[in-house]
């Protein structure tokens, strides 16, 4: 008996046409994922249009969008609602749910465990202390006002968070589950550390800390925008260039080294990208915690495991999300701009959860 | 290419699993089964050979060591199953295979690539699965999937870790066959670690048999799997007798005291 003659010993899948080449058939498997990726840039652009034209002043998308591409017929009062107002918080809505959205996927890659995040690393904690101490302590340092040295306190925090996570990795022999439970014990070191902040400062800077922990597109500028869109581009060839190694590394770590892929290298390398990458978006919005994990795996469910799409996929994926949650945070009380963190997932959750039962609908027919 | 080790010791940080092994050189279009107890070291004699695990000693494969190799040429060299089954995430087996080969054989144009891919599919028979996602296999499906990443890439040597222990009997022979035919004409060296002492004594030109202390034996199948041997590496009382049409098989009747065994 010839194996082709067998195969009902396996249960078989029905995608696969007889007489056509498998690379054919992958091809137009292929082309699907292209254009799911596409659809989901689209959503990303449309959310974005929807953000700029919502708030108090509600605008129609067309005057958005024709208000974007000629600025200079917009009357003064809308070209500042759109220019300097709606159009940073939006950008800043997309870019940092893009960071938090590609972190969270590289995390959960490399560190094999479908719960990592920036968070779980206690990077983000990290991000939230270095504010605090400069909330609390009204630090100045070099003569730098609050609102710069706020954000920067942060990111050097979030930073020295990720450095001292490498160099224990490293003398650990960065086992996967060394890293976690070393980030877990972090988390939770560093959110003693911030109780212990809340518990001897005054009513006010309780009240700011509070506010930063529950994230704020209200802190953007257009230069903010840049920054973090810079650190993003910065990190993102980077993150593709991998997509092979990662995907094999998602399949199987001892194959994947058998393969000749230096993980315990990668991995490093990838924690410095996470690291940099939730830094750059915590300093200017503050603590959003939800992108990092759920993007991925929403992601995961539109695209597969091929990190060629999965990386890109959780970066819009965070940035829809993240969009979203802004369209919400501003429509859910009118007149009132709530903070994103608090938005983030009662957006994400839902969206989340008819990804999840479409999906088992669809397997089970 | 013959694969030849000259006191080799390979193990976990300080606990080396074997010392200094050496054994005769393995001629290629040899499938060799590697044998042994439970914690003997036959998947650490694999990991090592893969590179996997750090390893002492000489490893040479046609003559030429492979720690001197660059890890571009060792992992054309050298393909290797591990003994875990690939994980059940949502990546199509297609792009599975794909990727291996992405990784290991740059060198092959993209029509290649894809002319390989549909041999491997069509050798082990799972052609159906090529677009399905591991997440939706079950475990025999995904080591079938992780046999068609290693056996895709064409390497000289292979170096399966129990590639049949998720596998019904006709599966299990059809991938025997894939990896018979994969040495055929002298193209590779099969190395493969098995609990199945009768799937070596029935497919295997050679048999390595690691036993505790370190010993290792190498040699045809019915002259090295002997009832004696059996007893003192397996703690057995077991015969060989012949089956119907001629094949020798293995019939354990019972382990042995510990007394015994330590005469």
């Amino acid at each position: 008996m010839t194996p082709a003659s067998r195969t009902e010993h396996l249960p078989t899948a029905k995608t696969v046409e007889p007489g056509e080449t498998l690379a054919g058939q992958y091809r137009r498997f292929v082309v699907r994922r292209v254009i799911c990726l596409a659809a989901l840039a689209l959503a990303c652009l449309v959310a974005l249009l929807v953000d700029v034209a919502s708030g108090p002043a509600m605008l129609g998308l067309m005057d958005v969008v024709h208000g974007l591409l000629n600025p200079h017929t917009l009357d003064a009062g809308t070209r500042v609602i759109i220019q300097d107002i709606r159009l940073p918080y939006a950008l800043m809505a997309v870019v940092v749910g893009a960071c938090l959205g590609l972190a969270g996927a590289e995390m959960q890659t490399v560190l094999n465990n479908p719960l990592a995040s920036p968070y779980t690393l206690g990077v983000g904690a990290a991000a939230t202390l270095g504010a605090s101490l400069v909330i609390v302590f009204n630090l100045s340092l070099f003569g730098l006002a609050a609102h710069i040295l706020l954000p920067l306190s942060a990111f050097v925090f979030a930073a020295a968070a990720s450095l001292l996570i490498l160099l224990l990795s490293k003398t650990l022999g960065a086992s996967v589950h060394a890293v976690v439970l070393f980030g877990i014990a972090l988390l939770f070191g560093i959110n003693a550390i911030v109780g212990l902040i809340q518990f001897v400062a005054d009513a006010e800077s309780v009240q700011q800390i509070v506010f930063w922990t529950m994230g704020s597109l209200a802190r953007a500028s257009l230069d903010k925008v840049m920054i973090v869109a810079v650190v993003l581009a910065a990190c993102l060839p980077f993150s593709l260039r991998n997509a092979w190694a990662m995907t094999l590394l998602r399949s199987g770590e001892e194959q994947a080294r058998s393969l000749g892929i230096r993980v315990e290298r990668m991995r490093l390398l990838v924690l410095l990208r996470v690291s940099l990458l939730t830094a750059a978006a915590m300093a200017f919005v503050g603590e959003i915690g939800f992108i990092g994990l759920v993007a991925p795996h929403i992601a995961r469910l539109m695209l597969g495991e091929d990190h060629r799409f999965l990386l890109p996929g959780s970066a819009l994926a965070g940035a829809l999300l993240l969009s979203l949650s802004s369209i919400a945070s501003k429509l859910l009380v009118p007149g009132v701009l709530l903070p994103v963190g608090i938005v983030t997932a009662l957006v994400g959750i839902p969206l989340f959860i008819a990804l999840i039962v479409g999906r088992s609908r669809r397997l089970a027919l | 290419m013959s694969l030849k080790l000259t006191n080799v010791t390979a193990g976990y940080r300080r606990h080396p699993v074997f010392c200094e092994l050496s054994l005769p050189a393995i001629a290629p279009g040899s499938l060799v089964a590697v044998v042994g107890p439970n914690a003997v070291g036959k998947s650490t004699l694999l990991k090592s050979l893969a590179g996997v695990l750090p390893a002492r000693g000489s490893i040479a494969l046609g003559g030429r060591e492979l720690d001197r190799q660059s890890p571009g040429e060792r992992v054309r060299q050298i393909g290797y199953l591990p003994q875990p089954l690939p994980q059940a995430i949502p990546l199509v087996a297609y792009e599975t295979v794909f990727s291996a080969c992405r990784s290991a054989r740059g060198d092959w144009n993209r029509r290649e690539t894809e002319r390989a891919i549909e041999a491997v599919f069509d050798t082990l028979g799972i052609r159906e699965l090529a677009l399905k996602r591991l997440s939706e296999m079950s475990g025999g499906q995904r080591q079938m999937v992780g046999l068609a990443q290693v056996l895709v890439r064409q390497t000289p040597l292979l170096l399966l870790d129990e590639p049949t222990s998720a596998l019904d009997l006709h599966w299990q022979l059809n991938v025997l066959n894939a990896v018979r035919a994969a040495t055929a004409n002298d193209r590779a060296i099969a190395l493969v670690a098995s609990h199945d002492l009768n799937l070596a004594l029935r497919f295997c030109d050679q048999v390595l048999v690691l036993s505790p202390g370190g010993r290792a034996e190498l040699g045809e199948p019915e002259q090295v799997l002997t009832p004696g041997l059996l007893a003192d590496t397996y703690g057995i009382e077991a015969r060989i007798e012949r089956c119907s049409r001629g094949h020798p098989i293995v019939l354990a009747d019972n382990p042995l005291s510990a007394a015994r065994q330590s005469r």
